[in-house]
């Protein structure tokens, strides 16, 4: 009892007998040293436990080969188990046990002794074997490391763990440790049980361990990734409650659904081709997802509610009558044989076709970009261009086509146009992007066969943002439009049904490649015989009625109509004679409130009342009144006009001073005409030495308009070799050609607007190049008839008549000619 | 040599386990957990002015059966409870009682005077005293 310091003895263990009863194990493996509940249910092993609790207590558990079944001899048990001893028993209240046990020491079964009423073997004990050496100290370091890492992956493993292993009596008990703490099948574990040195146990359970470690690590990254993708798409749905919550709150939710249900509605109405119907639909799904309040929102409604607007399915062209046709455009318009039977023939080639069935059904419903058939080449509306002075009526006679026709009219200005996206649209991504001016003008026209009108084709300009003729050619062309794609929808647009017109002024200004695409009809400018029959079937009428007035009430006599054409207006149209019939009428609206009795009837004598001082005056006579004038004609894109050419000499230096902001083929003219001039002065009976020390001035007034041309080559040829001469050109001689430096006259363009303005301006001889005879024909019978031409081919032929005489003849006024005072 | 094994073990679970450290000291959470094949006995440890006790629930046992042994700072109790076999028609509902080796070891000051320490068994309990060394 006293202490002291006596060496510890070791503490005795339990006695193993070498008849052991033995506890077959399902499913599970006993090591030593391990503590284990085991519940015991059968017949025989509740016999062997209560025999064993009232002897030694110590049993021998082995584990059953199969997991099912009773184990009925040696054969369905493994050789080696380990002797434990019961430290803990509780009976059941249903007759089974619980009970506690430790394991002692592994032992080998030798033979069964008793299988009855339950198994009783000879037993060897098997203690294992303790290996020394580098490998077995590799092994125990490679699994404690593995056994750590696995600690840190598994929650369910307590970190006290691997401080554990340290104090462990040696490696066998670390490989039972381990092989108890990782889940491994009973096979496994007994396997590491039958290893009789602790090398043996740590090499099993290296690959095991390393298996169940990448396992884990597996686990854990899979358990990872769908946590962060569960959470995510929580956190989207949260937001997304939240969102609604909120817009339930604003009342918006509301209206966003009902704005995309009519979306939905209309595309369905719209009978998209199929290409725009998937990208409609497309954009309608992201709209559902988006926040009306978003910047966005309104970006993709704009652009559904574009998509559904247009005309994709709508067709107008009904039946074509021919001689109702004739009739509408008599009724629209005064003369223009010429246009009107184009027209009509174009409409009897669109009738015929309708009847024979060329053309494709009015639905076609695809406009997906196909190969060109030969039938698709032949139902393509062809392009026509009107070209003429303004006020003529080109915008008038596309409405005129299209009533005919029972098409829509939609009319696009492209006037002053300088962006390519003028005409193919923006891109959606910028702010306030919207389709080009031809997409526009379908929304407006709701079909997708209207006459469409480009209006002032001719005053297109390209710019830094790119050509807009370029764009148009796409538009234009039959090969391309039919899949024309503007750059804010983004799909493809029929366009080869439209049936295009366009207009210009000139053709000069029209871009080569644009102008082969169309088919090119000239409207001259009127005759004042014309203009007297528009103004009272057309233009009269139609000012009457915009005044408020009654037809009876207001006579304007043909003098008066007369007069306004020639003293208030000067213009190749009708416009600004319109005008003034327009204020005529007004006056007469205000006269006839104020109490004046109607009707009231308009004659030449009241024009200086009603419509104030005459604004034009007759300029040939005033203008020509000395040597060195000479009046020309000029072509300009709003019909013909007279200009003067003046000439002078001053003493001083020898040169040729051209102003009159002439351009250089105009200068070059001149150059030519002054050196035919001088050097045949002889021949043209001119002295010789007139011209020395002299500098000579040529002006072309007015002079702030610019002008260019080689076609007033004669008439500076004249003014020259009048002052020269000393002799006035007479003055109601007008004159156009292009001049050689050898006196040959050569043709011009624009002989008829040219004809005109001389005979606007009371010319009564106009002298026109030889090789221009066959241009006479285009020249109305009015003119002709009060003008005499001269066709010359010669520079001598030109003076002759030009200088005819020493001063103007004062002439009487003729029928259908201005007088000249 | 068997000292050595035992202080390691007090530094490394630390002061908050120390509780813990007194029961099996093996038996933890695991599917199959292990432990000392010696149990440890109930145990109680006070300290007064003078001295410390160590009182020990054991009964069943004889005063030869006891083995004490003092080390520098730690204090190791073992025994064997002999287990006797009961009689042949015994059948148990309850085994509750722990037979064979056990062990206890406790962590003891240094100032002890070890030449007074005392021990005595009565009535089931093992009671050891251990006075403290009188500052000289």
């Amino acid at each position: 009892m006293t202490p002291g310091p006596n060496p510890p003895r070791t503490v005795s263990v339990p006695e193993i007998p070498n008849l052991l009863p033995i506890l077959p194990l399902r499913e599970s493996v006993m090591f030593p040293l391990a503590v284990m509940p085991i519940n015991v249910g059968q017949e025989r092993s509740l016999r062997l436990v209560d025999d064993v609790m009232r002897t030694s207590r110590v049993v021998g558990l082995v584990a059953q080969r199969r997991a099912q079944g009773t184990a009925a001899g040696l054969e369905d048990l493994y050789g080696t188990g380990t002797a434990a001893v019961i430290h803990q028993m509780v009976r059941n209240q249903d007759g089974t046990m619980q009970l506690v046990v430790q394991g002692l020491e592994r032992f080998r079964i030798d033979e069964l002794v008793q299988t009855e009423p339950y198994f009783i073997a000879r037993i060897r004990p098997a203690p294992e074997v303790e290996s020394t050496g580098n490998e077995v100290e590799a092994l125990a370091r490679t699994v404690r490391s593995l056994f750590e890492r696995l600690i840190a992956l598994r929650t369910d493993l307590h970190g006290e763990l691997s401080g554990v292993l340290e104090n462990l009596g040696g490696n066998v008990q670390v490989a039972y440790f381990i092989a108890g703490a990782v889940p491994l099948p009973a096979a496994v574990r007994q396997e590491i049980l039958e290893g009789d040195t602790s090398l043996a146990k740590l090499r099993t359970l290296v690959p095991l361990l390393q298996h169940e470690l990448a396992v884990q690590e597996l686990q854990k990254k899979i358990t990872t990734d769908t946590r962060e993708q569960l959470s995510k798409s929580q956190r989207d749905f949260m937001l997304r409650e939240q969102m609604k919550t909120i817009q339930r709150e604003l009342g918006e939710s509301e209206s966003q659904n009902s704005e995309v249900r009519e979306l939905r509605q209309k595309l369905e109405e719209a009978k998209l081709p199929p290409e725009p119907r998937k990208e409609a639909e497309r954009e309608i799904s992201r709209l559902e997802q988006m926040p009306p309040g978003s910047p966005e929102y309104g970006m993709v409604r704009t652009f559904l509610e574009w998509l559904v607007a247009l005309p994709w399915a709508k067709t107008t062209g009904g039946e074509i009558d021919i001689a109702k046709s004739r009739q509408i455009l008599d009724e629209d318009h005064y003369d223009l044989e010429k246009i009107k039977e184009r027209i009509l023939d174009y409409l009897a080639v669109q009738k015929l076709r309708q009847e024979r069935q060329v053309h494709a059904p009015a639905v076609s419903g695809d406009s997906s970009p196909l190969p060109v058939t030969p039938e698709d080449e032949a139902r393509r509306e062809p392009i026509l261009c009107f070209v003429g002075a303004p006020g003529v009526g080109k915008t008038s006679l596309g409405q005129s086509i299209a009533r005919a026709m029972g098409r829509k009219f939609v009319r696009v200005s492209l006037g002053g146009v300088h962006d390519e996206a003028e005409i193919r649209g923006h891109r959606r991504t910028y702010i306030g992007a919207l389709p080009g001016r031809v997409i526009q003008a379908l929304r407006r026209a709701e079909t997708r066969d209207p006459v469409f009108m480009l209006d002032e084709v001719d005053k297109m300009s390209a710019s830094f943002h790119g050509d807009p003729a370029a764009a148009l050619l796409e538009v234009l062309d039959p090969a391309q439009n039919q899949a024309f794609v503007d750059t804010y929808l983004g799909v493809p647009f029929d366009l080869s049904r439209v049936l295009f017109i366009c207009t210009a002024n000139t053709v000069d200004t029209i871009p080569p490649p644009l102008l082969d695409r169309m088919e090119v009809l000239t409207l001259s400018g009127y005759t004042e015989e014309e203009k007297l029959h528009i103004a009272r079937r057309y233009l009269l009428p139609k000012q009457i009625a915009a005044g408020g007035l009654i037809p009876s009430e207001l006579r304007v006599d043909d003098a008066a109509i007369r007069k306004i054409i020639r003293e208030y207006t000067r213009e190749a149209g009708v416009r600004n004679l319109e005008r003034q019939l327009a204020t005529i009428a007004r006056k007469a609206a205000r006269w006839i409130t104020e109490g004046v009795k109607p009707p009231i009837v308009v004659g030449p004598e009241r024009l200086q009342e009603l419509l104030g001082r005459r604004r034009f005056y007759d300029e040939l006579a005033e203008r020509i009144d000395r040597p060195g004038i000479a009046t020309g004609l000029a072509w300009t894109p709003t019909g013909g006009e007279v200009l003067f050419v003046e000439a002078t000499m001053v003493p001083g230096r020898e040169d040729l001073l051209l102003t009159g902001m002439l351009g250089e083929v105009m200068k070059e003219s001149a150059q030519a005409a002054l050196s035919f001039v001088r050097s045949n002065a002889s021949r043209l009976d001119i002295d010789p030495k007139v011209f020395e020390g002299k500098s000579i001035h040529v002006h072309v007034p007015a002079g702030a308009i610019p002008k260019d041309g080689p076609s007033a080559g004669v008439a500076m040829m004249t003014a020259l070799a009048s002052l020269a001469k000393g002799v006035p050109v007479r003055n109601d001689v007008a004159m156009t050609g292009e001049i050689t430096l050898r006196g040959k006259i050569l043709p011009v363009g624009g002989i008829k607007e040219k004809v005109l303005a001389g005979f606007r301006a009371g010319v009564k001889t106009i002298i026109l190049p030889q090789r221009n005879e066959d241009m006479l024909e285009e020249v109305p019978e009015e003119a002709r008839g009060s003008i005499r031409f001269v066709l010359a081919d010669s520079a001598e032929k030109v003076l002759e008549v030009a200088l005819a005489g020493k001063s103007a003849p004062e002439s009487k006024p003729e029928s259908g000619a201005r007088a000249i005072h | 040599m068997r000292f050595r094994r035992l202080s390691v073990r007090y530094r490394e679970l630390g002061p908050g386990a120390v509780l813990r450290l007194y029961g099996d000291p093996w038996i933890l959470p695991l599917p199959i957990p292990m432990a000392r094949p010696e149990w440890r006995p109930p145990v109680d440890y006070c300290e007064s002015n003078g001295e410390l006790t160590v009182k020990i629930e054991v009964a069943g046992m004889t005063d030869d059966q006891f083995e004490i042994l003092l080390y520098q700072d730690v204090l190791v109790i073992q025994g064997d409870r002999p287990w006797r076999s009961s009689g042949a028609e015994a059948r148990f509902h309850l085994a509750e009682i722990r037979y064979g080796p056990f062990r206890l070891e406790l962590p003891i000051p240094g100032d002890i005077d070890r030449e007074r320490v005392t021990a005595r068994y009565e009535q089931g309990f093992l009671t050891v005293h251990l006075p403290k060394a009188s500052p000289s």
